[in-house]
């Protein structure tokens, strides 16, 4: 069985499907009979939730404008 | 076939975090079913018999209906398609703590036994009183930490069991938070000491007779679910 | 978007379709401005960054051949431009450290040694469960700024994975086809950057409840 350490390890390995079955198995069989880790692998999950609710950077009016503008010289140097 | 699932509140799969239809108005959740090659831990329908319940333990017991394709795995089964039938509501917080009361009585017995063999029968009384009297559990703390490091003895294991059955840390003061707040739940605790007091039993055994960890383990564990079946009242 | 679609994009663009353009900025802006910040701490410069990348995308508009996807394309211009940017800028990382095993060695005190007789490699503390929480408590200003600090003070490839596939929602391929990163690096890479951020996270709640 595997230990906490390797849970801490492998927990993104185990997120994205990069263990094999008998790892996978052993990784489930651990964190079920252990509390801190059943802790751990809630914490980076409801981690990945938060990231997922980041909201955008102020793409601001004004970046955009600079951005159109030049666009605009590029469009008219091609002429 | 009838079988058993364990899954976190609100019928949610803990690994899978699949969110389970569950039963109403007296018919049983809806026929949940996979495609393509059942897979162990990646793809299927996974299920326990009565006699895996241990490895398994969660917030909420359910008995599934599987049906279709179906393959044994190591504990468990694992089929084309499930449907839960109904709740266990007496798999709660009060059969947890006496399940976990049962494990630390057992590795209690174990280390009254120790004792006897080597003959410490002040410390065995100390021992037996302990839960009891909430006064002689310094002495048995200060009991364990006269075993060598080394030892295999179940003593060695006892002040770390006092801690975990209370949701701490061996070696630590830290007090457990309580669940609203985040801290283990009765259930969890169950499967903590489930595993820690089956693997003491394992390691005396081992002691003993080199070879036998395995077996002793697996028997302690099948003694469990049997606890919890037998407890439960459930029909195979 | 299909190949048809962005054929005709592409068309519209090089005739100097302003329409065309704009909506494709505004399409890709704001991901291309989180993705600057993820390699430069000022957000004043990672807006030049943005700025430079749209330039140098139009000044290689003629050229773009199709073999990568327009997005890819020009997200790879921004790549280029940040990292050069980036190596300009200091950046405070204590994450990040001069050998590549660093981060192996946060938190290792936060397990008992290998050689414990009874736990082994097992936690020393209890990690609490943050399903329990209400959605709002990792998104106080604390918790926002720590995650923001702790983003900038990331080694600039694993603030760039985790940007891309946890707050951008990228798949895998795509971040390492963008990245030029093997699956089994870029997931090395993710793991460590989601390691600290869960680190700061646990600060944060640490600090409003003690225990």
């Amino acid at each position: 069985m595997f230990s906490c350490r390797q849970i801490y390890d492998l927990i993104t390995e185990y997120d994205e499907g990069g263990l094999s079955t008998s790892e996978r198995r052993q990784f489930e069989s651990h964190v079920i009979v252990c509390p801190p880790c059943r802790g751990f692998v809630s914490q980076i999950r409801a981690t990945r939730r938060r990231l997922g609710k980041d909201s955008t950077p102020e793409f601001t009016a004004e970046l955009e404008d600079s951005i159109v503008n030049a666009f605009r010289a590029w469009k008219e140097q091609r002429r | 076939m009838i079988a058993y699932k364990f899954l976190s509140a609100g019928a949610f799969g803990f690994f899978s975090e699949y969110a389970w239809p569950t039963p109403a108005a007296g018919r049983p959740g809806g026929w949940v079913r996979v495609s393509g090659e059942l897979r162990h831990c990646e793809n299927g329908i996974h299920a326990c018999t009565e006699e895996q319940l241990v490895d398994w333990l969660d917030e909420e017991l359910w008995e599934i209906e599987l049906d279709g394709a179906a393959v044994e795995v190591e504990g468990g089964v694992v089929a084309e398609a499930g449907r839960l039938i109904r709740r266990h509501e007496g798999w709660d917080d009060e059969c947890a703590r006496a399940f976990v009361d049962d494990c630390v009585e057992k590795t209690i017995a174990l280390a009254a036994e120790s004792l006897l063999e080597t003959g410490r029968k002040q410390d065995l009384e100390e021992l037996r009183a302990w839960r009891a009297r909430p006064d002689a559990e310094r002495k048995v703390r200060a009991l364990a930490l006269t075993f060598e490091e080394e030892s295999s003895d179940p003593i060695a294991f006892l002040d770390d069991v006092l801690r975990l059955e209370r949701g701490g840390r061996p070696e630590s003061e830290a007090m457990a938070l309580p669940v609203e707040r985040g801290g283990p739940a009765p259930f969890a605790l169950a499967a903590n000491l489930g595993f820690v007091c089956a693997h003491v039993a394992a390691q005396v055994a081992e002691h003993a007779t080199p070879g036998t960890y395995a077996e002793t383990y697996e028997r302690e564990r099948l003694s469990q679910s049997a606890w919890l079946a037998e407890k439960l009242r459930l029909q195979g | 978007m299909n190949s048809a679609n962005e054929r005709r994009l592409l068309a519209r663009l090089r005739a100097g379709d302003e329409r065309a353009f704009r909506a494709l900025v505004a399409d890709l802006g704001p991901s291309l401005l989180r993705v600057a910040r993820a390699y430069v701490r000022d957000s004043e410069v990672a807006a030049e960054i943005v700025q430079e990348t749209w330039v140098a995308a139009l000044g290689g508009l003629d050229n773009f051949e199709g073999r990568s996807s327009l997005r890819t394309w020009v997200f790879t211009i921004l790549a280029n431009c940040a990292r050069r940017r980036g190596k300009t800028e200091s950046r405070s990382a204590p994450f990040s450290s001069l050998n590549a095993g660093a981060s192996e060695e946060i938190e290792l005190d936060r397990f008992f040694p290998t050689n414990h007789h009874r736990w082994a490699s097992c936690w020393t503390t209890i990690n609490t469960r943050w399903e329990a929480l209400p959605e709002e408590a990792l998104s106080t200003e604390e918790a926002n700024a720590a995650i923001m600090e702790t983003l900038k003070s990331l080694p600039p490839n694993q603030a760039a994975v985790i940007t891309l596939r946890d707050i951008e929602g990228w798949s895998s391929e795509e971040v390492c086809s963008l990245l030029v990163l093997s699956s089994a690096n870029q997931r090395v890479l993710l793991h460590r950057a989601r390691l600290a951020v869960r680190h700061a996270l646990e600060g944060v709640l640490r600090v409003r409840s003690p225990s």
